[in-house]
Protein backbone atom coordinates (compact mmCIF):
# COMPACT_ATOMS: atom_id res chain seq x y z
CA UNK A 1 0.00 0.00 0.00
CA UNK A 2 1.14 3.79 -0.72
CA UNK A 3 1.58 4.48 3.19
CA UNK A 4 4.04 2.74 3.36
CA UNK A 5 6.22 3.67 0.61
CA UNK A 6 9.25 5.77 1.58
CA UNK A 7 9.98 7.96 -1.75
CA UNK A 8 13.17 9.51 -2.26
CA UNK A 9 12.66 12.88 -3.59
CA UNK A 10 14.10 15.63 -5.24
CA UNK A 11 13.00 19.18 -4.23
CA UNK A 12 12.99 21.95 -6.67
CA UNK A 13 12.09 25.24 -4.98
CA UNK A 14 13.69 28.68 -5.38
CA UNK A 15 12.08 29.65 -2.02
CA UNK A 16 14.13 29.00 0.85
CA UNK A 17 12.00 29.40 3.45
CA UNK A 18 9.28 27.44 1.82
CA UNK A 19 11.90 25.02 0.66
CA UNK A 20 12.55 24.20 4.48
CA UNK A 21 8.90 23.55 5.47
CA UNK A 22 8.34 21.08 2.15
CA UNK A 23 11.76 19.26 3.50
CA UNK A 24 10.38 19.34 6.90
CA UNK A 25 6.61 17.99 5.69
CA UNK A 26 8.66 15.56 3.33
CA UNK A 27 10.09 14.11 6.24
CA UNK A 28 7.12 14.21 8.33
CA UNK A 29 5.56 11.96 5.87
CA UNK A 30 8.17 9.40 6.35
CA UNK A 31 9.95 10.49 2.90
CA UNK A 32 13.60 11.38 1.99
CA UNK A 33 15.12 14.59 0.57
CA UNK A 34 17.37 12.73 -1.87
CA UNK A 35 18.75 16.21 -2.85
CA UNK A 36 17.34 19.86 -2.98
CA UNK A 37 18.27 22.64 -5.12
CA UNK A 38 17.12 26.47 -6.07
CA UNK A 39 18.55 27.27 -9.10
CA UNK A 40 17.90 26.48 -12.75
CA UNK A 41 21.34 25.27 -13.07
CA UNK A 42 21.50 23.43 -9.58
CA UNK A 43 17.95 21.53 -10.51
CA UNK A 44 19.25 20.39 -14.49
CA UNK A 45 22.45 19.05 -12.76
CA UNK A 46 20.58 17.19 -10.02
CA UNK A 47 18.00 15.85 -12.02
CA UNK A 48 20.48 14.36 -14.46
CA UNK A 49 22.61 12.67 -12.04
CA UNK A 50 20.77 11.88 -8.32
CA UNK A 51 18.95 8.78 -7.54
CA UNK A 52 15.53 9.74 -6.79
CA UNK A 53 12.12 8.40 -7.22
CA UNK A 54 9.97 11.49 -8.01
CA UNK A 55 11.04 15.23 -8.28
CA UNK A 56 8.71 18.03 -6.58
CA UNK A 57 9.30 20.91 -9.29
CA UNK A 58 8.73 24.41 -8.82
CA UNK A 59 7.29 25.88 -12.56
CA UNK A 60 8.87 28.94 -11.51
CA UNK A 61 12.60 29.35 -10.96
CA UNK A 62 13.47 32.98 -10.29
CA UNK A 63 11.95 33.82 -13.07
CA UNK A 64 12.57 31.39 -15.59
CA UNK A 65 10.96 28.13 -16.75
CA UNK A 66 12.13 25.06 -15.42
CA UNK A 67 11.60 23.24 -19.03
CA UNK A 68 14.96 21.95 -19.48
CA UNK A 69 14.56 20.15 -15.82
CA UNK A 70 11.25 18.39 -17.28
CA UNK A 71 12.96 17.75 -20.43
CA UNK A 72 15.33 15.39 -18.16
CA UNK A 73 12.91 13.79 -15.74
CA UNK A 74 10.92 13.09 -18.85
CA UNK A 75 14.05 11.28 -20.95
CA UNK A 76 14.96 9.81 -17.40
CA UNK A 77 11.21 8.84 -16.94
CA UNK A 78 11.13 9.67 -14.16
CA UNK A 79 7.77 10.51 -12.70
CA UNK A 80 7.53 14.69 -11.01
CA UNK A 81 4.98 17.16 -9.71
CA UNK A 82 4.73 20.52 -10.65
CA UNK A 83 4.33 22.97 -7.78
CA UNK A 84 3.46 26.52 -8.73
CA UNK A 85 1.59 29.97 -6.64
CA UNK A 86 -0.66 30.17 -9.96
CA UNK A 87 -2.03 28.16 -12.64
CA UNK A 88 0.33 29.34 -15.32
CA UNK A 89 -0.29 28.48 -18.88
CA UNK A 90 1.00 24.84 -19.26
CA UNK A 91 1.83 23.22 -22.46
CA UNK A 92 -0.82 21.00 -23.68
CA UNK A 93 1.55 17.64 -23.26
CA UNK A 94 2.17 19.08 -19.67
CA UNK A 95 -1.41 19.25 -18.65
CA UNK A 96 -1.84 15.39 -17.02
CA UNK A 97 1.22 16.16 -14.58
CA UNK A 98 -0.10 16.56 -11.77
CA UNK A 99 0.36 20.15 -9.74
CA UNK A 100 0.71 21.11 -6.50
CA UNK A 101 -0.74 25.09 -5.72
CA UNK A 102 0.86 26.71 -3.07
CA UNK A 103 0.19 26.98 -0.17
CA UNK A 104 -1.04 23.42 0.55
CA UNK A 105 -1.65 21.15 2.90
CA UNK A 106 0.25 18.28 4.68
CA UNK A 107 -2.41 15.84 2.79
CA UNK A 108 -2.22 17.49 -0.59
CA UNK A 109 1.56 16.93 -0.63
CA UNK A 110 1.23 13.22 -0.09
CA UNK A 111 -1.86 12.72 -2.52
CA UNK A 112 0.26 14.49 -5.54
CA UNK A 113 3.46 12.12 -4.83
CA UNK A 114 1.56 9.19 -4.79
CA UNK A 115 -0.63 10.38 -8.23
CA UNK A 116 2.28 11.08 -9.75
CA UNK A 117 4.05 7.24 -8.45
CA UNK A 118 1.17 5.70 -9.68
CA UNK A 119 1.12 7.14 -12.78
CA UNK A 120 4.55 6.36 -13.73
CA UNK A 121 3.51 2.36 -13.09
CA UNK A 122 0.46 2.30 -15.16
CA UNK B 1 -71.77 81.09 -88.86
CA UNK B 2 -67.95 82.40 -89.15
CA UNK B 3 -66.45 84.45 -87.02
CA UNK B 4 -66.95 87.74 -88.84
CA UNK B 5 -70.54 86.78 -88.31
CA UNK B 6 -70.42 87.25 -84.89
CA UNK B 7 -71.34 90.87 -83.09
CA UNK B 8 -68.02 92.17 -81.82
CA UNK B 9 -68.98 92.62 -78.55
CA UNK B 10 -69.90 88.62 -78.41
CA UNK B 11 -66.79 88.02 -80.00
CA UNK B 12 -64.84 90.82 -77.91
CA UNK B 13 -65.71 88.99 -74.43
CA UNK B 14 -65.22 85.23 -76.58
CA UNK B 15 -62.15 86.21 -77.09
CA UNK B 16 -61.08 87.83 -73.48
CA UNK B 17 -62.83 84.58 -71.30
CA UNK B 18 -61.28 81.95 -73.70
CA UNK B 19 -57.77 83.51 -73.09
CA UNK B 20 -57.78 81.50 -70.18
CA UNK B 21 -55.18 83.74 -68.49
CA UNK B 22 -55.69 86.57 -66.26
CA UNK B 23 -55.82 89.66 -68.74
CA UNK B 24 -56.70 93.46 -68.74
CA UNK B 25 -56.25 96.70 -70.68
CA UNK B 26 -55.50 100.02 -69.65
CA UNK B 27 -56.25 103.51 -71.66
CA UNK B 28 -53.48 105.77 -71.94
CA UNK B 29 -54.74 107.85 -68.16
CA UNK B 30 -54.20 103.62 -66.71
CA UNK B 31 -58.26 103.52 -66.86
CA UNK B 32 -59.22 99.54 -66.85
CA UNK B 33 -61.80 99.10 -69.42
CA UNK B 34 -61.36 95.71 -70.11
CA UNK B 35 -61.08 92.54 -67.33
CA UNK B 36 -61.73 88.84 -67.71
CA UNK B 37 -62.54 86.55 -65.04
CA UNK B 38 -59.36 84.88 -64.71
CA UNK B 39 -58.41 88.43 -63.88
CA UNK B 40 -61.20 88.38 -61.35
CA UNK B 41 -59.79 85.35 -59.90
CA UNK B 42 -56.34 86.30 -59.74
CA UNK B 43 -56.58 89.66 -57.90
CA UNK B 44 -59.67 88.63 -55.97
CA UNK B 45 -61.75 91.72 -57.39
CA UNK B 46 -65.04 91.20 -59.41
CA UNK B 47 -65.05 92.95 -62.86
CA UNK B 48 -67.30 95.65 -61.71
CA UNK B 49 -65.70 97.00 -58.87
CA UNK B 50 -62.30 97.58 -61.40
CA UNK B 51 -63.69 98.36 -64.62
CA UNK B 52 -63.73 102.10 -65.15
CA UNK B 53 -61.26 102.61 -62.30
CA UNK B 54 -57.82 104.18 -62.89
CA UNK B 55 -54.95 101.19 -61.63
CA UNK B 56 -53.21 103.03 -59.71
CA UNK B 57 -56.17 103.73 -57.17
CA UNK B 58 -57.03 100.19 -57.01
CA UNK B 59 -53.31 99.27 -56.57
CA UNK B 60 -51.56 102.59 -55.35
CA UNK B 61 -48.61 101.09 -54.34
CA UNK B 62 -47.91 99.84 -57.29
CA UNK B 63 -46.79 103.09 -58.25
CA UNK B 64 -43.71 103.03 -56.60
CA UNK B 65 -43.14 99.26 -57.17
CA UNK B 66 -40.88 97.89 -59.76
CA UNK B 67 -43.97 96.90 -61.37
CA UNK B 68 -45.33 100.22 -62.18
CA UNK B 69 -41.53 101.23 -63.56
CA UNK B 70 -42.18 98.14 -66.33
CA UNK B 71 -45.87 99.36 -66.81
CA UNK B 72 -45.05 103.03 -67.34
CA UNK B 73 -41.90 102.05 -69.34
CA UNK B 74 -44.07 99.92 -71.43
CA UNK B 75 -46.70 102.40 -71.99
CA UNK B 76 -43.80 105.24 -72.95
CA UNK B 77 -42.18 102.88 -75.08
CA UNK B 78 -45.22 101.62 -76.93
CA UNK B 79 -43.27 98.14 -77.45
CA UNK B 80 -44.23 94.27 -75.88
CA UNK B 81 -42.74 93.77 -72.88
CA UNK B 82 -42.25 89.88 -71.68
CA UNK B 83 -40.89 89.02 -68.03
CA UNK B 84 -41.60 87.51 -65.30
CA UNK B 85 -42.34 89.20 -61.58
CA UNK B 86 -44.02 88.79 -58.32
CA UNK B 87 -47.58 90.08 -58.85
CA UNK B 88 -49.21 92.19 -56.54
CA UNK B 89 -51.19 89.54 -54.57
CA UNK B 90 -48.57 87.04 -54.44
CA UNK B 91 -47.73 84.68 -56.78
CA UNK B 92 -45.21 84.34 -59.25
CA UNK B 93 -45.99 85.65 -62.77
CA UNK B 94 -45.20 86.01 -66.48
CA UNK B 95 -46.12 88.90 -67.49
CA UNK B 96 -46.89 90.23 -71.38
CA UNK B 97 -47.50 93.69 -71.47
CA UNK B 98 -48.21 95.13 -75.21
CA UNK B 99 -49.55 98.15 -76.92
CA UNK B 100 -53.44 98.03 -77.41
CA UNK B 101 -54.73 101.22 -78.98
CA UNK B 102 -53.51 104.17 -76.66
CA UNK B 103 -52.91 101.96 -73.64
CA UNK B 104 -51.75 98.90 -72.36
CA UNK B 105 -52.89 95.30 -72.58
CA UNK B 106 -51.60 92.54 -70.27
CA UNK B 107 -51.67 89.26 -69.98
CA UNK B 108 -50.41 87.56 -66.80
CA UNK B 109 -49.46 83.75 -66.61
CA UNK B 110 -49.37 82.77 -62.71
CA UNK B 111 -45.92 80.14 -62.83
CA UNK B 112 -46.07 79.83 -59.03
CA UNK B 113 -46.00 75.77 -59.37
CA UNK B 114 -43.07 76.30 -61.43
CA UNK B 115 -41.52 78.56 -59.19
CA UNK B 116 -42.54 76.36 -56.06
CA UNK B 117 -40.80 73.28 -58.13
CA UNK B 118 -37.90 74.48 -58.64
CA UNK B 119 -37.17 76.16 -55.56
CA UNK B 120 -37.90 72.65 -54.00
CA UNK B 121 -35.52 71.23 -56.69
CA UNK B 122 -32.69 73.67 -55.91
CA UNK B 123 -33.57 73.36 -51.59
CA UNK B 124 -33.29 69.88 -51.93
CA UNK B 125 -30.00 69.67 -54.27
CA UNK B 126 -28.34 72.35 -51.56
CA UNK B 127 -29.26 69.68 -48.90
CA UNK B 128 -27.52 67.16 -50.83
CA UNK B 129 -24.70 69.00 -51.34
CA UNK B 130 -24.42 69.99 -47.85
CA UNK B 131 -24.92 66.53 -46.74
CA UNK B 132 -22.31 64.98 -48.91
CA UNK B 133 -20.08 67.90 -47.34
CA UNK B 134 -20.82 66.86 -44.41
CA UNK B 135 -20.34 63.65 -44.59
CA UNK B 136 -17.18 64.09 -46.62
CA UNK B 137 -16.00 66.36 -43.75
CA UNK B 138 -17.31 63.58 -41.13
CA UNK B 139 -15.12 60.87 -42.80
CA UNK B 140 -11.91 62.94 -43.31
CA UNK B 141 -11.93 63.61 -39.30
CA UNK B 142 -12.91 60.44 -37.52
CA UNK B 143 -10.23 58.52 -35.97
CA UNK B 144 -12.26 55.42 -37.58
CA UNK B 145 -11.44 53.20 -41.11
CA UNK B 146 -14.58 53.79 -42.78
CA UNK B 147 -14.56 52.02 -46.52
CA UNK B 148 -17.67 51.44 -48.63
CA UNK B 149 -18.99 48.89 -52.12
CA UNK B 150 -21.54 49.44 -54.26
CA UNK B 151 -21.66 45.61 -55.59
CA UNK B 152 -22.37 43.21 -53.86
CA UNK B 153 -19.59 41.16 -54.74
CA UNK B 154 -17.56 44.10 -52.51
CA UNK B 155 -14.92 44.35 -55.83
CA UNK B 156 -13.87 47.31 -55.57
CA UNK B 157 -13.79 48.64 -52.18
CA UNK B 158 -13.25 52.52 -51.44
CA UNK B 159 -12.02 53.66 -48.03
CA UNK B 160 -11.64 57.51 -46.71
CA UNK B 161 -7.93 58.37 -45.84
CA UNK B 162 -7.73 56.96 -42.42
CA UNK B 163 -8.78 53.51 -43.72
CA UNK B 164 -6.35 53.81 -46.24
CA UNK B 165 -3.92 54.49 -43.77
CA UNK B 166 -4.50 52.07 -41.55
CA UNK B 167 -4.68 49.45 -44.32
CA UNK B 168 -1.31 51.51 -45.25
CA UNK B 169 -2.79 51.59 -49.32
CA UNK B 170 -2.62 54.82 -51.16
CA UNK B 171 -5.43 56.97 -50.56
CA UNK B 172 -7.68 56.16 -53.32
CA UNK B 173 -6.62 53.02 -53.86
CA UNK B 174 -9.30 49.70 -54.12
CA UNK B 175 -9.39 47.85 -50.69
CA UNK B 176 -11.09 45.15 -52.12
CA UNK B 177 -9.69 41.35 -51.12
CA UNK B 178 -11.97 40.24 -53.67
CA UNK B 179 -11.29 42.35 -56.38
CA UNK B 180 -9.32 41.56 -59.73
CA UNK B 181 -6.77 39.54 -58.77
CA UNK B 182 -3.76 41.67 -59.94
CA UNK B 183 -4.28 44.73 -57.88
CA UNK B 184 -5.07 43.20 -54.92
CA UNK B 185 -3.85 44.27 -51.63
CA UNK B 186 -1.22 42.02 -49.66
CA UNK B 187 -2.72 42.23 -46.24
CA UNK B 188 -4.90 39.36 -44.74
CA UNK B 189 -6.76 39.00 -42.03
CA UNK B 190 -7.21 36.63 -38.70
CA UNK B 191 -9.66 35.33 -36.84
CA UNK B 192 -8.69 33.35 -33.37
CA UNK B 193 -5.46 32.05 -35.74
CA UNK B 194 -7.44 30.88 -38.62
CA UNK B 195 -6.62 32.78 -41.88
CA UNK B 196 -10.46 34.54 -43.11
CA UNK B 197 -11.20 33.66 -46.54
CA UNK B 198 -11.61 37.07 -48.39
CA UNK B 199 -15.22 36.06 -48.86
CA UNK B 200 -16.06 35.70 -45.34
CA UNK B 201 -15.19 38.85 -44.36
CA UNK B 202 -17.90 41.52 -43.15
CA UNK B 203 -17.31 43.79 -45.51
CA UNK B 204 -18.13 41.11 -48.56
CA UNK B 205 -21.17 39.66 -45.91
CA UNK B 206 -22.54 42.99 -45.48
CA UNK B 207 -22.52 43.16 -48.95
CA UNK B 208 -24.54 39.98 -49.11
CA UNK B 209 -26.82 41.18 -46.89
CA UNK B 210 -25.71 39.25 -43.71
CA UNK B 211 -24.64 40.31 -40.38
CA UNK B 212 -21.69 41.32 -39.48
CA UNK B 213 -21.17 43.27 -36.18
CA UNK B 214 -18.17 44.12 -33.87
CA UNK B 215 -15.73 41.43 -35.10
CA UNK B 216 -12.45 41.32 -33.74
CA UNK B 217 -10.10 40.79 -36.84
CA UNK B 218 -6.30 40.86 -37.06
CA UNK B 219 -4.75 42.58 -39.87
CA UNK B 220 -1.57 40.69 -40.82
CA UNK B 221 0.68 42.99 -43.33
CA UNK B 222 3.09 41.22 -45.76
CA UNK B 223 5.89 42.48 -43.08
CA UNK B 224 4.59 40.65 -40.42
CA UNK B 225 2.89 43.37 -38.60
CA UNK B 226 -0.36 43.02 -37.29
CA UNK B 227 -2.77 45.40 -35.77
CA UNK B 228 -6.30 44.22 -33.97
CA UNK B 229 -9.28 45.49 -35.43
CA UNK B 230 -13.29 46.01 -34.22
CA UNK B 231 -14.81 46.18 -37.52
CA UNK B 232 -18.59 46.77 -38.03
CA UNK B 233 -20.22 46.33 -41.77
CA UNK B 234 -23.62 46.81 -42.59
CA UNK B 235 -25.92 46.82 -45.82
CA UNK B 236 -26.84 49.73 -47.66
CA UNK B 237 -30.60 49.25 -49.09
CA UNK B 238 -32.33 51.60 -51.50
CA UNK B 239 -35.55 52.85 -50.10
CA UNK B 240 -37.58 49.73 -51.65
CA UNK B 241 -35.19 47.52 -49.57
CA UNK B 242 -33.21 46.26 -52.65
CA UNK B 243 -29.31 45.66 -51.36
CA UNK B 244 -27.36 49.00 -53.11
CA UNK B 245 -23.75 47.99 -51.71
CA UNK B 246 -22.22 47.62 -47.88
CA UNK B 247 -20.30 50.18 -45.49
CA UNK B 248 -17.99 49.25 -42.98
CA UNK B 249 -16.42 50.97 -39.80
CA UNK B 250 -13.15 49.75 -38.51
CA UNK B 251 -11.25 50.96 -35.28
CA UNK B 252 -8.06 49.55 -34.15
CA UNK B 253 -7.82 48.41 -30.67
CA UNK B 254 -4.43 47.18 -31.18
CA UNK B 255 -3.12 49.21 -27.94
CA UNK B 256 -6.31 48.33 -25.98
CA UNK B 257 -5.54 44.89 -26.50
CA UNK B 258 -1.74 45.12 -25.94
CA UNK B 259 -2.73 46.95 -22.82
CA UNK B 260 -5.36 44.34 -21.54
CA UNK B 261 -2.94 41.77 -22.71
CA UNK B 262 -0.79 43.74 -20.01
CA UNK B 263 -2.73 44.22 -17.38
CA UNK B 264 -3.20 40.27 -17.69
CA UNK B 265 0.23 40.09 -17.05
CA UNK B 266 0.72 41.46 -13.90
CA UNK B 267 -2.66 40.06 -12.50
CA UNK B 268 -0.78 36.99 -13.22
CA UNK B 269 2.18 37.98 -11.70
CA UNK B 270 -0.11 39.95 -8.52
CA UNK B 271 -1.16 36.16 -8.42
CA UNK B 272 1.82 34.37 -7.93
CA UNK B 273 3.37 36.74 -5.80
CA UNK B 274 0.18 36.65 -3.29
CA UNK B 275 0.73 32.28 -3.56
CA UNK B 276 4.31 32.64 -2.98
CA UNK B 277 4.01 35.09 0.15
CA UNK B 278 1.50 33.04 1.51
CA UNK B 279 3.40 29.97 1.13
CA UNK B 280 6.34 31.74 2.61
CA UNK B 281 3.98 32.78 5.54
CA UNK B 282 2.64 29.15 5.85
CA UNK B 283 6.44 28.20 6.12
CA UNK B 284 7.33 30.19 8.78
CA UNK B 285 4.16 29.41 10.84
CA UNK B 286 4.96 25.90 10.65
CA UNK B 287 8.54 26.23 11.47
CA UNK B 288 7.53 28.09 14.22
CA UNK B 289 5.25 26.94 15.91
CA UNK B 290 6.88 23.46 15.50
CA UNK B 291 9.88 24.72 17.59
CA UNK B 292 8.44 26.86 20.27
CA UNK B 293 6.88 25.01 23.48
CA UNK B 294 4.97 28.10 24.81
CA UNK B 295 2.49 29.30 22.68
CA UNK B 296 2.97 32.66 23.68
CA UNK B 297 6.70 32.56 22.64
CA UNK B 298 5.41 31.02 19.38
CA UNK B 299 2.71 33.72 19.27
CA UNK B 300 5.26 36.41 19.23
CA UNK B 301 8.05 34.91 17.39
CA UNK B 302 6.03 34.12 14.33
CA UNK B 303 4.38 38.05 14.86
CA UNK B 304 7.92 39.34 14.81
CA UNK B 305 8.89 37.20 11.34
CA UNK B 306 5.42 38.06 9.98
CA UNK B 307 6.14 41.47 10.72
CA UNK B 308 9.59 41.44 9.25
CA UNK B 309 8.11 39.87 5.99
CA UNK B 310 5.75 42.72 5.66
CA UNK B 311 8.45 45.36 6.15
CA UNK B 312 10.60 43.96 3.22
CA UNK B 313 7.46 44.01 1.28
CA UNK B 314 7.02 47.83 2.03
CA UNK B 315 10.60 48.39 0.61
CA UNK B 316 10.14 46.73 -2.38
CA UNK B 317 7.22 48.04 -3.16
CA UNK B 318 8.52 51.54 -2.37
CA UNK B 319 10.93 50.33 -5.85
CA UNK B 320 8.35 48.31 -7.68
CA UNK B 321 9.72 45.32 -6.74
CA UNK B 322 12.77 45.84 -8.92
CA UNK B 323 15.17 46.83 -6.50
CA UNK B 324 15.90 47.30 -2.62
CA UNK B 325 17.84 49.86 -0.87
CA UNK B 326 20.24 47.88 1.17
CA UNK B 327 20.37 50.62 3.51
CA UNK B 328 16.24 50.38 3.88
CA UNK B 329 16.64 46.93 4.23
CA UNK B 330 18.78 46.74 6.99
CA UNK B 331 16.87 50.17 8.81
CA UNK B 332 14.10 48.35 9.05
CA UNK B 333 14.56 45.54 10.08
CA UNK B 334 16.84 46.82 13.08
CA UNK B 335 14.42 49.78 13.62
CA UNK B 336 11.78 47.52 16.23
CA UNK B 337 14.78 47.05 18.12
CA UNK B 338 17.18 49.97 17.64
CA UNK B 339 13.74 51.86 19.81
CA UNK B 340 15.15 55.40 21.02
CA UNK B 341 18.36 55.14 21.79
CA UNK B 342 20.30 55.13 18.50
CA UNK B 343 23.57 54.25 20.19
CA UNK B 344 22.78 50.07 20.05
CA UNK B 345 23.71 50.11 15.90
CA UNK B 346 26.40 51.44 14.44
CA UNK B 347 25.61 50.71 10.56
CA UNK B 348 27.93 51.47 8.32
CA UNK B 349 28.61 50.77 4.53
CA UNK B 350 27.90 52.13 0.88
CA UNK B 351 24.29 51.99 -0.19
CA UNK B 352 23.63 49.95 -2.77
CA UNK B 353 20.41 48.50 -4.68
CA UNK B 354 19.91 44.64 -3.85
CA UNK B 355 17.46 42.73 -6.15
CA UNK B 356 13.98 41.99 -4.52
CA UNK B 357 15.07 38.31 -3.74
CA UNK B 358 18.16 39.47 -2.10
CA UNK B 359 15.69 42.11 -0.17
CA UNK B 360 13.94 39.73 1.10
CA UNK B 361 16.31 36.90 2.44
CA UNK B 362 18.30 39.74 3.92
CA UNK B 363 15.40 41.40 6.06
CA UNK B 364 14.37 37.93 7.32
CA UNK B 365 17.91 37.26 8.08
CA UNK B 366 18.43 40.52 10.14
CA UNK B 367 15.47 39.88 12.06
CA UNK B 368 16.44 36.81 13.33
CA UNK B 369 19.88 38.25 13.80
CA UNK B 370 18.02 41.12 16.20
CA UNK B 371 15.70 38.91 18.00
CA UNK B 372 18.27 36.39 19.22
CA UNK B 373 20.36 39.45 20.36
CA UNK B 374 17.66 40.52 22.10
CA UNK B 375 17.11 37.26 23.60
CA UNK B 376 20.38 35.55 24.35
CA UNK B 377 22.99 38.23 22.81
CA UNK B 378 24.32 41.90 23.01
CA UNK B 379 20.86 43.60 23.07
CA UNK B 380 20.02 41.45 26.36
CA UNK B 381 22.26 43.89 27.80
CA UNK B 382 21.95 47.64 28.41
CA UNK B 383 25.67 48.34 27.41
CA UNK B 384 25.62 45.66 24.35
CA UNK B 385 26.11 47.10 20.56
CA UNK B 386 25.91 45.94 17.69
CA UNK B 387 27.80 46.62 14.53
CA UNK B 388 26.81 45.96 11.21
CA UNK B 389 29.42 46.81 8.42
CA UNK B 390 29.68 46.21 4.82
CA UNK B 391 31.56 46.50 1.69
CA UNK B 392 31.56 45.99 -1.99
CA UNK B 393 34.42 44.10 -3.31
CA UNK B 394 35.54 42.90 -6.32
CA UNK B 395 37.13 39.83 -7.28
CA UNK B 396 37.66 38.50 -10.63
CA UNK B 397 35.21 41.39 -12.13
CA UNK B 398 32.66 40.70 -10.24
CA UNK B 399 30.89 42.28 -7.54
CA UNK B 400 30.86 40.71 -4.14
CA UNK B 401 28.69 42.15 -0.84
CA UNK B 402 30.85 41.06 2.29
CA UNK B 403 28.97 42.04 5.23
CA UNK B 404 29.38 41.54 8.75
CA UNK B 405 27.09 41.82 11.77
CA UNK B 406 29.52 41.93 14.93
CA UNK B 407 27.61 41.81 18.51
CA UNK B 408 29.82 43.43 21.53
CA UNK B 409 29.38 43.63 24.98
CA UNK B 410 26.88 40.89 25.55
CA UNK B 411 26.59 37.89 27.81
CA UNK B 412 29.20 35.48 27.22
CA UNK B 413 27.53 33.12 24.23
CA UNK B 414 27.70 29.47 23.71
CA UNK B 415 26.83 27.46 21.01
CA UNK B 416 23.17 27.07 21.26
CA UNK B 417 22.03 23.60 22.45
CA UNK B 418 19.30 23.25 19.21
CA UNK B 419 18.73 24.63 15.78
CA UNK B 420 15.91 26.24 15.42
CA UNK B 421 13.87 28.27 12.38
CA UNK B 422 16.70 31.85 12.69
CA UNK B 423 20.06 29.56 12.96
CA UNK B 424 18.33 27.54 10.01
CA UNK B 425 17.02 30.38 7.80
CA UNK B 426 20.70 32.10 8.62
CA UNK B 427 22.80 29.30 7.34
CA UNK B 428 20.57 27.10 4.71
CA UNK B 429 18.12 29.77 3.42
CA UNK B 430 20.56 32.81 3.22
CA UNK B 431 23.38 31.01 1.26
CA UNK B 432 20.61 29.64 -0.81
CA UNK B 433 18.95 33.05 -1.87
CA UNK B 434 22.56 35.00 -1.92
CA UNK B 435 24.03 31.97 -3.75
CA UNK B 436 27.32 32.93 -1.41
CA UNK B 437 28.21 31.80 2.01
CA UNK B 438 26.97 33.07 5.68
CA UNK B 439 29.32 32.30 8.76
CA UNK B 440 27.62 32.15 12.19
CA UNK B 441 29.98 32.39 14.96
CA UNK B 442 28.84 31.73 18.22
CA UNK B 443 32.24 33.70 19.33
CA UNK B 444 33.06 34.23 23.53
CA UNK B 445 32.48 38.48 22.94
CA UNK B 446 29.20 38.01 20.91
CA UNK B 447 27.64 36.42 17.93
CA UNK B 448 29.57 36.95 14.40
CA UNK B 449 27.24 36.55 11.40
CA UNK B 450 29.20 36.84 7.72
CA UNK B 451 27.85 37.03 4.98
CA UNK B 452 29.60 37.30 1.80
CA UNK B 453 27.74 37.00 -1.97
CA UNK B 454 28.03 37.95 -5.29
CA UNK B 455 25.82 40.53 -6.32
CA UNK B 456 24.50 41.40 -9.72
CA UNK B 457 25.99 44.31 -12.28
CA UNK B 458 24.39 47.49 -12.84
CA UNK B 459 23.06 46.22 -15.82
CA UNK B 460 21.03 43.83 -14.17
CA UNK B 461 19.73 45.88 -10.94
CA UNK B 462 18.78 48.66 -13.05
CA UNK B 463 15.78 48.22 -14.72
CA UNK B 464 14.29 51.30 -16.42
CA UNK B 465 11.17 52.36 -14.41
CA UNK B 466 9.40 53.33 -17.76
CA UNK B 467 9.78 49.87 -19.42
CA UNK B 468 6.95 47.18 -19.13
CA UNK B 469 9.08 44.31 -18.63
CA UNK B 470 8.10 42.46 -15.69
CA UNK B 471 11.14 41.20 -13.22
CA UNK B 472 10.76 38.06 -11.89
CA UNK B 473 9.37 37.40 -8.44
Amino acid sequence: MSTVTVLRVLLVEDESIVAMMVADLLEELGHVVAGAASTLEDAVVKAASLEFDVALLDLNLNGRQSKPVVAILQRRELPFVFTTGYGSAMTAELAEVPVLRKPFLIGDLQDVLQQAIKKEGR
Amino acid sequence: MTGAELNPEALLSGILEGIGQPFYAVDREWRIYLYNQDAARHFGQPASRMLGRRLWDMFPDDIHHERGRILRDAMERRTTVKGEAVSIVGPWVSYCLFPLGDGLGVILHDVSDRYRAEESRDEALGALHRRTAELEAVLEMIPTAVWFTYDPLARQIVTNRRAAELLRLPFGTNASLTGPQAKRPTFRFYKGGQQVPATDLPMQRAARGEEATDEVLELRFENGDRKILLVRAVTLRDAAGAIQGAVAAAADVTDRHRYEDHLRLLLDELNHRVKNTLAIVQSIAYQTLRSSGDPAEARQRFEGRLLALSKAHDVLTRERWQRASLRQVIDEAISPYAGTDSQRFEVSGPDLAVPPKHALALAMAFHELCANAVKHGALSRLTGTVGVDWRLEERDGARFLSLCWTERGGPLVGQPTRRGFGSRLLEHGLPQDLRGTVRLEFAAPGVICRIEAPMPGETETAIDPESNAIPPP
